[in-house]
């Protein structure tokens, strides 16, 4: 059935009440009517304040599964990392391109610049990732998941070989290259996606993997997160 | 009051029009379709559809997508052809494939009452997705048989692989069968008939030219004779000049 017919047909069901109510008014036409009219708005307040909440909660429990939450990891605890991590929860998505059995990872790059230096880090959003089974022995799945993982880390380095290239401390120009640096893995993150079909093709999934890991090998030296800046004369 | 009684007739006009959802649903967002998907397409596509209703064709512009989709060759070779995947897992794939080209090939079938194909060009596309998926899944199919023999080059392996390979030769022959049937095609779809006997015919040939092509060549020429199309005529004495010119060359 239709998803919308679903979704108006709970919200008919959960209205129900009020509706019966409305009937009831227009079927007497009496003085009393003033009464039921504002029960009947008292009702509908109330029942719109329910499901307002409601929303709110399952739209945040959608966002941050706060009820299993994990802090964020950081890019040093890689090799840790396993469906079990994966405490998102899923209520609207039933699946990826008609394909149930998918998974979706979260990460960020995280960034703070004090006085001389800069702290900027690749983070694993485990209560916001999310995969269809947490038991599933899908190693494929688990890899490309994790190769998203691994693109953030190879940004958050390009964004510190960047940042640590400035003859100047410039508060500006870090936030630059770092909004900069964000922008272009976003478009990274999709263009892998798009190549690989979410690793269904897996000739492309491997010459990512390659192409990553020697990427992230290179920018070895900037693998921890926080840079100093000696200002150059 | 007034308000409360267009709040309800909004609500059921918002639920009568969503009651209309499409009533043929595709996967056209997804890039590649895969066995699945094919699953449910044929379905669709075979009995989804009402006996006097128009099914996806190249020229209807909405709908052109679906057949396109459908016959899209890369949705078999993106797995077939991939090196990086075990050629079992392939071979597998490819197995399902050609299942449900089987039952594809029942899609676009139909006739009208004069016996002219309703969907020629279709029938033709999808035809000629299953000559090309063929010559993968033999090779495939033989490549494994090569990889998992004790002793590649025994009499036995070489039988066997070459029995493969006429097999797939007779089942090209089939694609000749529709010659016979071409006052069943449109003009257009005689020379999509030609493209298939062009494109499809010598990509088999280049790949097995030490094949026997005798069976071939005979039907061939036997529908030379028959067909009263120029085209269809050009096309398959092109044919029967690979044939020959392969067999010279092997000589």
């Amino acid at each position: 059935m239709n998803d919308k017919l679903i979704i108006i047909l709970i919200i008919l069901l959960y209205f129900s009440p009020v509706f019966y109510q409305l009937y009831l008014l227009l079927k007497e036409r009496k003085e009393e009517n003033k009464k039921l009219l504002k029960r009947l708005l008292r009702f509908t307040k109330y029942s719109f304040l329910i499901l307002i909440f409601t929303s709110i909660f399952f739209g945040v429990l959608s966002h941050t599964n706060f009820l299993n939450y994990e802090k964020p990891i950081t890019f040093d605890k890689y090799d840790q990392i396993t469906f079990k991590n994966f405490r998102g929860l899923e209520f609207f998505k039933k699946s990826l391109y008609s394909n149930e059995r998918f998974a979706y990872v979260v990460t960020s790059i995280d960034s703070e610049i004090d006085d001389n230096s800069v702290t900027v880090q690749s983070l694993f959003y485990p209560s916001r990732s999310f995969v269809y089974k947490k038991n599933t022995n899908s190693k494929e799945l688990l890899t490309h998941e994790k190769y998203h993982i691994k693109i953030t880390e190879l940004f958050t380095r390009k964004a510190k070989e960047e940042i640590s290239s400035l003859k100047i401390f410039d508060k500006n120009k870090i936030k630059g290259i770092i909004r900069d640096v964000k922008t272009k893995e976003r478009a990274f993150q999709k263009k892998y996606d798009y190549n690989t079909f979410h690793s269904y093709v897996f000739s492309e999934q491997k010459r990512y993997e390659k192409e990553v890991d020697s990427l992230l090998t290179l920018l070895t030296a900037y693998k921890k997160p926080k840079i100093t800046i000696d200002e150059k004369n | 009051m007034k308000k409360i009684k267009y709040f309800l007739l909004a609500i059921i006009c918002l639920t009568l029009t969503n009651c209309n959802s499409d009533k043929h649903e595709f996967p056209l967002d997804k890039r590649y379709w895969d066995t699945n998907d094919y699953d449910n397409v044929i379905l669709e596509l075979r009995f989804g559809y009402e006996e006097d209703e128009n099914k996806p064709t190249f020229d209807n512009p909405e709908q052109r997508i679906i057949v396109q989709k459908l016959t899209d060759e890369q949705n078999f070779k993106i797995v077939l052809k991939d090196k990086e995947l075990g050629i079992k897992h392939r071979n597998k794939i490819a197995t399902e494939f050609f299942n449900h080209w089987k039952d594809m090939h029942q899609i676009y079938q139909a006739t009208d009452r004069k016996d002219k194909y309703l969907y020629d060009i279709e029938m033709l596309a999808v035809w000629q997705y299953g000559l090309s998926l063929q010559l993968e899944y033999f090779k495939l199919g033989n490549d494994e048989i090569i990889e998992s023999a004790d002793d590649p080059n025994s009499s036995r392996i070489k039988n066997t692989i070459n029995s493969n390979i006429q097999t797939l030769i007779s089942n090209y022959i089939i694609y000749l069968d529709e010659v016979n049937n071409e006052k069943a095609f449109s003009e257009k779809g005689k020379t999509k008939l030609t493209e298939g006997i062009n494109m499809h015919f010598s990509k088999l040939i280049k790949l097995y030219p030490g094949a026997n092509f005798s069976g071939m060549k005979n039907k061939a020429e036997l529908m030379l004779k028959k067909s009263e199309s120029n085209e269809v005529k050009s096309a398959l004495t092109k044919l029967i000049e690979l044939i020959d010119s392969k067999k010279k060359e092997e000589k």
